[in-house]
């Protein structure tokens, strides 16, 4: 009997870890996506089917980092150089000195041939038509220019594009570190006292009050985007980093609260009564006594808090311009005219990725015992 | 180490009177047991004293200045939780150095005075471990220690060996005694478990719904209970108490039970005049005997009367018999097998030295 159970256990347990490895496989297929796409060439990211094996390219990743334009279609014009390259080739001298007639600057190849035709003749014009266009195309990048370029410049030549200026995506994720590292540790901290106060002492209408501090995030956010943005512009805190801080803040505080009273009230009362009774104040018993062993449950908080603050987008979009702007709303700003180059937005996002990855991965031992809200006792 | 002195002390959550009028003398040195059945305000008494609950009105002294006014860490007070006695994320060492650091003493003087109290509650082995690394007994050790380091003015104890299993228990109880004889410092130490109460207390406590019943020292409060809840509550197996009637006839005196009249306990003739001095109420009168007072014996004897067997319960040493006499059904020890069988015919009397005589309207003694 005992031996069919645990075949029986063992069978579930097997069950379990397939299910688990199948949920862990369909969660990392977003994940597996946006990073292949990240360094996959512009035409192996848009290819139907899907390109599985690719040339892997860092385009995508210098993109982020770069403002660009579109290169210039070929000019034409006769120059010196011109001249001299088609002498070295052993163009007759008469030729040489109709073509340098024909000095204006042409924009297309078929208005440049026309003037070339016009200049030779017809009989000649078709024996060297070929070789002074070749010498008389200004391309954009120069072979020179091309030549000097770094291996980045060339990649954004080589994909039609020449590099303008670096692109302030660095400043961006900065403000968004900066933003969302400050407005966690403020709405925990703020939540961790007020969850205290509320977990120890008596409230008047304790309930109500809780319940009004969860209602404030019960409203959908954009409802109160327009007034927002009117009292930021009001008050001066559009584009501020003070001004998302704030708002952060508040939008975290709610959860923080109740996630850390839930926390705080496991913890018995009689630690920090022995602490009083041992000669601390109330405020050292609190130092001493619940923050050390409340961390598990901040550090867990601060995972949430952090992730809702790195991921907003609606309220840094509105209320952000440059300045201030976090990395969300400037990520999609690289869509720009034409087709959306999914590499670049593909790379700035995996970038995006790693300080949330990051932060998690160093917090994963509270977070494990964290999120279990205390269902495993000590 | 200090006096106590509670006087009228009142404590109430709000409506509910938790305690009542409460005043309580404990000298220096004292152990003092709070005993009494659960939920009677033996905790809340505690923390009145450490200062973790407010009073309603009344005074606490300690050493003769009052601190009910006082935050609990100006006291000078230890105390010893039942459960959560220890700090879970601090080390053996930590949590016995936790009060010293808060008044600051130097570091080298922190760790020779744990090792010191270490040695005595012989924990020396366990000093680096944490608490989810401890046995039930050495936690209460060690909470203990850290009572006892910083040499408070007095100790209070919940319930510290509530959650230990029998065997600990009463190997901690002896070390306990004989540490409070070491160090000498005034206890207070609250129980229900009435062997560890006897077995520890210089004087024991008895309170009931927030009143408290009767001081005294464990032998005082056994052989002389003040009310019918003490004489009940104290002593296992509970003490007989049996309905009765009462009357001096010339040189005896006769003690009825049962409705019928018939069963009669004869005494001498002194227990009248005791409880003819006393007033007492012929209708309201009950006595009050504790098993091991009941004599029983098997052949028909000379002034015993005649009991049934009804259930015999083997303990061991001795065996706890009921026995039906009349409509009363009344406990006695004996020596273990010596009534042999249920239904048996026996003879009892009572031991006229340990007769207890009670008013059952208002319950207190008559203090026969
Ligand atoms: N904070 C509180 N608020 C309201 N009522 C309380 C509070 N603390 C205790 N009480 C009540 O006061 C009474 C006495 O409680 P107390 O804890 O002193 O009893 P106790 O004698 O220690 O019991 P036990 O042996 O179960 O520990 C109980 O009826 C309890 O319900
Ligand atoms: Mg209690």
């Amino acid at each position: 009997m005992a031996a069919v159970v645990s075949q029986r256990k063992k069978l579930a347990n097997r069950i379990m870890i397939a299910a688990v490895l199948v949920t862990t496989f369909i969660m990392l297929i977003p994940i597996y996506w946006i990073a292949t796409t990240s360094i996959k060439s512009f035409s192996d990211a848009v290819a139907v089917p899907p390109k599985i094996f690719f040339q892997p390219e860092m385009t995508g990743l210098v993109k982020v980092f770069t403002k660009r334009t579109q290169l210039r279609a070929p000019k034409y014009k006769i120059t010196d150089q011109t001249l001299e390259s088609l002498e070295a080739d052993g163009v007759p001298g008469d030729v040489l000195v109709e073509l340098a007639a024909v000095g204006k600057l042409y924009r297309t190849e078929s208005q440049f041939t026309d003037a070339v035709n016009e200049a030779l003749g017809p009989e000649r014009a078709t024996d060297y038509l070929a070789l002074v266009v070749r010498y008389a195309t200004i391309s954009d990048p120069t072979p020179e220019k091309y030549a000097d370029a770094r291996w980045y410049e060339k990649l954004i030549y080589d994909s039609g594009e020449k590099i303008l200026r670096a692109s302030p995506y660095p400043n961006r994720l900065w403000n968004s570190v900066l933003i969302s590292i400050v407005s966690t540790v403020l709405s925990v901290a703020m939540g961790t006292l007020t969850a205290y106060g509320f977990s120890r002492f008596r409230v008047k209408g304790e309930k109500d009050w809780l319940f009004f501090i969860l209602s404030t995030r019960m409203l959908p956010p954009l409802v109160i985007i327009v007034p927002l943005f009117l009292m930021y512009r009001a008050v001066g805190l559009i584009d501020t980093h003070l001004g998302l801080i704030i708002l952060y803040t508040a939008f975290n505080l709610s959860f923080s609260v109740w996630l850390m009273k839930g926390f705080i009230d496991e913890i018995p009362v009689e630690y920090e009564e022995a602490a009083m009774i041992d000669g601390y104040t109330r405020f050292e018993a609190f130092r001493k006594i619940v923050i050390p062993q409340s961390v598990t449950g901040m550090a867990a908080t601060a995972v949430f808090c952090f992730i809702t603050a790195w991921n907003e987008y609606a309220f840094a979009l509105v209320l952000t311009a440059r300045r201030a702007q976090t990395a969300p709303p400037f990520i999609p700003s690289q869509v720009g005219s034409g087709l959306p180059d999914w590499t670049a937005i593909a790379a700035g996002t995996v970038l995006f990725l790693i300080p949330v990855v990051i932060f998690t991965f160093m917090l994963r031992n509270h977070l494990l015992r964290g999120v279990t809200f205390g269902a495993i006792r000590k | 180490m200090a006096t106590i002195r509670l006087s009228n002390i009142v404590k109430r959550f709000g409506p509910l009177e938790v305690i009542k009028q409460l005043n309580l003398d404990i000298k220096d040195r004292e152990f003092v047991v709070l005993l009494g059945p659960s939920g009677c305000g033996k905790t809340t008494t505690l923390r009145a004293i450490a200062g973790l609950e407010e009073i309603d009105s009344g005074e606490i002294a300690i050493d003769g200045q009052e601190v009910q006014a006082l935050p609990a860490r100006d006291r000078d007070i230890a105390f010893v939780f039942q459960l959560f006695a220890l700090y879970p994320h601090l080390s053996a060492f930590d949590n016995i150095a936790f009060p010293l650091k808060a008044a600051g003493v130097a570091k080298n003087e922190i760790a020779a005075k744990v090792k010191e109290v270490a040695s005595v509650l012989r924990i020396g082995s366990i000093i680096d471990h944490m608490p989810s690394a401890m046995s039930g007994g050495d936690m209460q050790r060690v909470a203990m220690a850290r009572a006892l380091v910083r040499d408070p003015k007095a100790m209070l104890m919940d319930e510290p060996m509530g959650s230990l299993d029998a065997k600990l228990r009463e190997e901690l109880r002896t070390e306990l005694k004989h540490l409070h004889i070491e160090t000498g410092s005034t206890t207070v130490y609250v129980t229900h478990d009435q062997v560890e109460a006897m077995s520890m207390g210089d004087k024991i406590a008895v309170m009931d719904l927030g009143i408290l019943q009767q001081i005294g020292k464990p032998k005082e409060v056994y052989d002389n209970p003040a009310n019918v809840f003490v004489a009940q509550f104290i002593g296992s197996p509970v003490m007989n108490l049996v309905d009765c009637q009462c009357d001096g006839n010339g040189d005896v005196t006769h003690v009825v039970i049962g409705e019928r009249h018939v069963d009669r306990f004869e005494f001498s003739k002194a227990i009248y005049e005791k409880l003819k001095a006393k007033d007492f109420n012929q209708k309201s009168l009950a006595v009050g005997i504790r098993p091991e007072a009941v004599l029983v014996e098997r052949q028909p004897t000379n002034g015993y009367i005649k009991a049934e067997v009804d259930d015999i319960e083997p303990l061991g040493p001795y065996d706890i018999v009921d026995l039906k006499v009349g409509d009363d059904v009344m406990r006695a020890s004996t020596r273990s097998r010596y009534v042999e069988r249920e239904g048996q015919e026996v003879w009892i009397h009572l031991d006229e030295n340990r007769l207890h005589f009670f008013d059952t309207v208002s319950g207190e003694s008559l203090g026969i």
